[in-house]
């Protein structure tokens, strides 16, 4: 995904340096780019997440209307999480388009701010630029946490795909997040 | 039949060339030989040597060998005494190969058609050349004497001609006399350009003879063909290159091969061409030997060499032009020339001879001197229009410039209009479109027109002298109001106003800059400086127009540059291309996209559908078949249309209609349901509320309850006292909550894959939409619920609502199911939510009509409006059930079984027959 408004794939296997697609749909730049098994999905700053279905053949655009941030893919590959920059993050049933949950309280209106979904795809938690990360209930659209982690904006967020293990990056600096039980292996405490 | 048709057919048939050999079974047809691979081969299939021994080579079966086994070996003596009579003189043939005989030898045997044969229409230049030759020979005649000695060809035509008494170098025609005298060049005759050359001035021959006898008359003078030869080459004109046949057969006895030798040269061509067609009859002619003709071209060796050459006395290069055929300056001969004679160098074009005499030169007339004390700049005076007040400055003016006269109408020649001048000079008027509107009004309407505005003039000056005391502090006044009134007018669009580019007065610079000073002005909210800016020399009431005036540019200014602008816009395409690709499928507008969004209605109208074909190679490491096998296009389908097609601008495509409509009749919920519908259950207020009084999960619950209260204001109001309300009862809340997260949240399949439990749930959703299709279910339990909606209802405190929501709790386990049932139909909407359109309910409402909502249908019989605020209930429900959710999953769960349950309840009455009545609805909501 390129700010100059294109997604380019290109062939890892050969050397060839050009791409061998360019997604050049989007009007404006790309912020975030998900695969899935067989799905592209962009989110670009033209308010719109853009789901390429390399099985289908259909591009499937959603208009959100705020320039997307991120985007990414439950876990079970049936929704579309967006967030974008009127501080709302949206579940968007990836089949229909509909609205199927919508997330505030976090404040994202500037920076290129993650989104992520738990490993159950039971919260949805997305970095802040107030120094926290907020996590919410993903069918009753509850706040169901916030992480205070920095002072300043929470530049990166990453959930690990099994573990309720979270990863936060701020200013300059890195922590991971486990839950109250977690006992470091290397621990002996 | 057909069998003898067709062989009478091929019978008529004329076949020309060698058929094809019919092609074997099976056998391939050859492909072409490139004809880079094809080889030249001889008659005997050999390579490259096609030639006999006159073109280069020996072949006669034996190759290079005359031959013969042995070749060029002598052969023995043999006394020929007996044979001496028989003794054959051998010709260059008899040491030929017999493809120097073929077709395309050096020496053809074939018939072919000679030059006596030949048509005389190609032979004409060549007649004519021989004439020309045998006047301008050295020795003239020369040709005649060919004639004489060589075979004679005569065509019939000329021996007719001879018959009838014409002879050779004279024309054809009747006997003429000649005149005696020839006409002196009339000196006052004025001859442009070059002086003919005195031989080409007038016929030469018969000039000489001034004796003339009077009978005698002569034959008409010939006539010199005319050389009509199209130029078929490139050459420059005049250009001959060198003659091959000069070059190589009987050049070497004459001089050097030069080309442009100017006046003898056309003659020595002519010459070369009877040579050369004199040559031609030996039957052998080019270079025989050394050359084959595939090889390159050797220098001619074999032409013979002269002496004559070659310079045998050191000298200057006289003879030579030195040039070596060079169409260049001829220096040497241009040096021997008089000085007084026309220089041209050069060669000649044929047709054309030097002049005489050079051509008069040109006179130059020299520029007009200029005067001593002119200066190159031009000075504009000021230009000062007659007026009453101007006129002294005029005279002034005048006077200082020295140009006062007493006579007015030379004074105003400049002045004068062309109206005027026309007047004074008697001319009759223009026909052409008349110059004002007044010319096409009649007589009589000018005449009125007239005396109205003498009219208004009058009382106009009539006024200005009534107010002469008071005009000056009035008229100061006045114009300022009207500054301030346009000043408020103009507020909001004095900023584009004035902008360069705008010029109402362009005609008028000084206007223009008023103008222009005014509109900054304004704009600043000067007051007092707008009268500044307005001419001196006016008079106060023209002033005050003009301000109008310019007020009204500055407001006109304004309105036609938003119109402008409003309709058009940037060029998509560039302009010199006539069609343009588009892609066939274009994301559509995003007004209404905008407007699904604010209302939160993700889905069918934000959404756009292409066809996108991914890159084969994109397909292989993604792993995944190509959806589109065939196709060779990669991304979006691309059409290209011509730049002005209608279609480029019908992109509004079948779902954006339905988007609008679909709109539209949200928009009217939207309207009927104002704020609570965009509270959803997703709302942050709520939620914020929630936390605030955070004293039980309870009181927020009531508290909601006690909003749905409020919300339907007067309706619910007025029937509360008649006891047939619409507000729904409290207890209903579980139920309402579950039907409403059940129209809130369409995709099952989300909620199938976190709660696995819910398997019967689907029906509910169903249900609202059943409730509008039923009959109408009986009063009584309308009655019942209005009973139990009058508490809450009656105040809308806390307390209050705890106690509302306690029984409501209460009522969820311990109401019997008809009571439920009713609740739940009570509560079903007659609408879905705008969110819920998916596929799957569908499939749902076949199943679940059920009876008990046919009371809400009755309702709607009854107050079609009712529903709106029904709807209102609706979104106030949802807001409570999310908070009930906030509690936890569990409360969340258990309401799902509520409502399956009651599902399961009203499932029991099967409504097939109104699946039908329920489809357009539900078409319309897509």
């Amino acid at each position: 995904g390129s700010i100059d408004s294109t997604v380019r794939c290109w062939d890892c296997r050969s050397r060839r340096p050009d791409p061998i697609q360019v997604l050049d749909e989007a009007k404006d730049g790309i912020s975030s780019v998900k695969l899935s098994g067989h799905e592209i999905l962009t989110g670009s700053v033209d308010g719109r997440v853009r789901r390429y279905d390399l099985r289908a053949g259909q591009l499937c655009s959603d208009y959100i209307g705020s320039p997307i941030t991120s985007v990414c893919f439950s876990k079970d590959g049936q929704c579309v999480l967006a967030a974008s920059l009127d501080s709302t993050l949206r579940l968007l049933d990836k089949d229909t388009g509909e609205l199927l949950g919508e997330y505030t309280g976090h404040r994202s209106t500037t920076y290129r701010l993650d989104c992520v979904l738990n490993e159950q795809d039971t919260h949805v938690g997305c970095a802040s630029e107030d120094g926290r990360v907020y996590f919410w209930d993903l069918v009753e659209g509850s706040l169901a946490l916030s992480l205070p982690v920095g002072q300043g904006v929470v530049q990166s967020l990453a959930f690990h795909p099994r573990l309720p293990c979270l990863l936060v990056a701020t200013q300059g600096q890195v922590t991971l997040w486990r839950e109250d039980t977690f006992q470091p292996e290397g621990d002996p405490g | 039949a057909a069998a003898e048709s067709s062989d009478s057919e091929e019978e008529d048939l004329v076949s020309y060339g060698s058929a094809l050999q019919p092609l074997q079974e099976g056998e391939r047809i050859k492909k072409p030989v490139p004809l880079q691979e094809q080889t030249v081969k001889d008659a005997k299939g050999r390579y490259q040597r096609f030639h006999g021994a006159f073109t280069g080579g020996f072949s006669a079966g034996y190759f290079n060998t005359v031959g013969t086994k042995e070749g060029w070996t002598p052969s023995a003596f043999v006394s020929s005494r007996q044979k001496r009579a028989g003794r054959t003189i051998l010709g260059p043939e008899d040491f030929m190969d017999e493809e120097d005989l073929s077709e395309f030898g050096i020496a053809p045997k074939d018939i072919t058609t000679t030059d006596d044969f030949a048509s005389k229409a190609k032979d004409r230049i060549k007649e004519k050349a021989k004439q020309i030759a045998g006047a301008v020979a050295p020795i003239p005649g020369t040709t005649a004497f060919d004639d004489l000695i060589g075979p004679s060809k005569i065509t019939v035509g000329v021996e007719l001609l001879r018959k009838m008494g014409w002879k050779e170098g004279q024309g054809i025609g009747p006997r003429v006399k000649r005149k005696p005298c020839r006409q002196k060049p009339d000196p006052t005759v004025k001859i442009y350009g070059c002086a003919l050359p005195p031989g080409l001035s007038e016929a030469s021959e018969d000039e000489e003879d001034d004796y003339q006898p009077e009978n005698v008359t002569f034959a008409p003078k010939d006539v010199m063909p005319v050389d009509l030869t199209p130029k078929h080459n490139v050459h420059g004109l005049g250009y001959k290159g060198l003659d091959p046949s000069q070059a190589l057969f009987g050049a070497s006895g004459r001089e050097h091969l030069n080309l442009f030798t100017g006046g003898s040269e056309e003659t020595s061509n002519f010459l070369d061409d009877l040579r050369h067609s004199e040559g031609r009859k030996l039957g052998i002619t080019g270079q025989a030997f050394g050359v084959g003709a595939l090889e390159e071209e050797d220098d001619d060796i074999y032409a013979t060499d002269t002496l004559s050459k070659y310079d045998t006395v050191l000298k200057d290069e006289e003879p030579g032009d030195g040039l070596y055929g060079w169409t260049a300056p001829k220096q040497y001969k241009s040096k021997k020339r008089p000085e007084g004679e026309f220089k041209y160098i050069g060669k000649i074009l044929a047709g054309f001879s030097l002049a005489s005499k050079p051509s008069a030169a040109l006179k130059i007339y020299p520029p007009p001197s200029l005067p001593r004390n002119y200066r190159p700049v031009h000075y504009f005076r000021p230009v000062i229009t007659a007026g009453s007040e101007n006129c002294r400055v005029q005279k002034v003016l005048e006077e200082s410039t020295g140009k006062l006269e007493s006579d007015p109408a030379h004074q105003s020649r400049h002045a004068l209009t062309a109206a005027q001048r026309r007047e004074q000079l008697g001319e009759t008027e223009l026909k052409g479109p008349a110059p004002s509107i007044l010319e096409y009004l009649s007589e009589k309407d000018r005449q009125r027109l007239k005396e109205v505005k003498q009219a208004s003039e009058q009382q106009m000056k009539a006024k200005i002298l009534s107010q002469q005391a008071p005009k000056s502090r009035l008229q100061l006044a006045s114009p300022e109001d009207a500054a301030h009134k346009w000043r408020k007018l103009l507020e909001g669009q004095l900023e584009n106003a004035g902008s360069s580019d705008f010029k109402p007065f362009a005609k008028d610079p000084e206007k223009q800059k008023r103008y222009e000073n005014f509109v900054k002005s304004l704009k600043q909210g000067e007051k007092g400086s707008l009268e500044r800016f307005l001419d001196p020399n006016m008079t106060e009431w023209e002033r005050g127009r003009e301000q109008e005036e310019f007020c009204r540019a500055a407001m006109f200014y304004r309105s036609s540059n938003s119109t402008l602008s409003s309709r058009f816009t940037r060029a998509k395409y560039e302009d010199d291309v006539d069609k343009v690709e588009v892609p066939r499928d274009q994301e559509n507008d995003i007004d209404d996209k905008e407007k699904a969004v604010k209302m939160k209605m993700f889905g069918k109208l934000t959404r756009d559908m292409f066809e996108w074909h991914p890159d084969k190679l994109l397909c292989k490491r993604f792993n995944v078949r190509h959806p589109y096998p065939d196709s060779s296009l990669v991304g979006l389908p691309k059409v290209k249309r011509d730049k002005y097609s209608v279609f480029n601008f019908l992109t509004v495509s079948e779902p954006t209609t339905s988007v609008t409509q679909a709109t539209n009749e949200k928009i009217q919920e939207n309207n009927s349901l104002n704020k609570p519908r965009k509270s959803s259950r997703w709302d942050v207020s709520d939620k914020d509320q929630e936390k605030k009084d955070s004293i039980s999960e309870f009181i927020s619950l009531a508290r909601s309850k006690a909003d749905v209260q409020q919300h339907p204001p007067v309706p619910a109001a007025e029937e509360s006292g008649t006891g047939t309300t619409e507000t729904p009862p409290a207890v209903v809340t579980d139920d309402d909550k579950n039907q409403e997260e059940e129209s809130k949240r369409p995709p099952m399949d989300l909620f199938k894959a976190i709660f696995v439990s819910s398997s019967d749930e689907k029906s509910s959703s169903s249900e609202e939409e059943s409730d509008e299709e039923q009959q109408a279910a009986p009063l009584e339990r309308e009655s019942e619920t209005t009973k139990q909606v009058d508490a809450p209802h009656s105040s809308s405190s806390n307390l209050q609502g705890k106690t509302v929501t306690a029984t409501s709790d209460s009522g969820i386990s311990s109401l019997p199911p008809s009571k439920q049932e009713l609740d739940a139909s009570e509560e079903f909407g007659p609408k879905l939510p705008p969110a819920f359109s998916s596929g799957r309910s569908c499939k749902h409402l076949e199943a679940t009509f059920s009876g008990p909502s046919r009371k809400e249908k009755h309702r709607k019989i009854r107050e079609r409006h009712k529903t709106k605020k029904e709807r209102k209930h609706k979104k106030e429900k949802k807001k409570k059930h999310k908070k009930q959710k906030n509690k936890g999953k569990h409360k969340n769960k258990k309401s799902e079984k509520d409502s399956s349950s009651d599902t399961t309840d009203s499932s029991d009455s099967p409504v097939d027959t109104d699946t039908t009545g329920l489809s357009p609805k539900e078409l319309l909501r897509r």
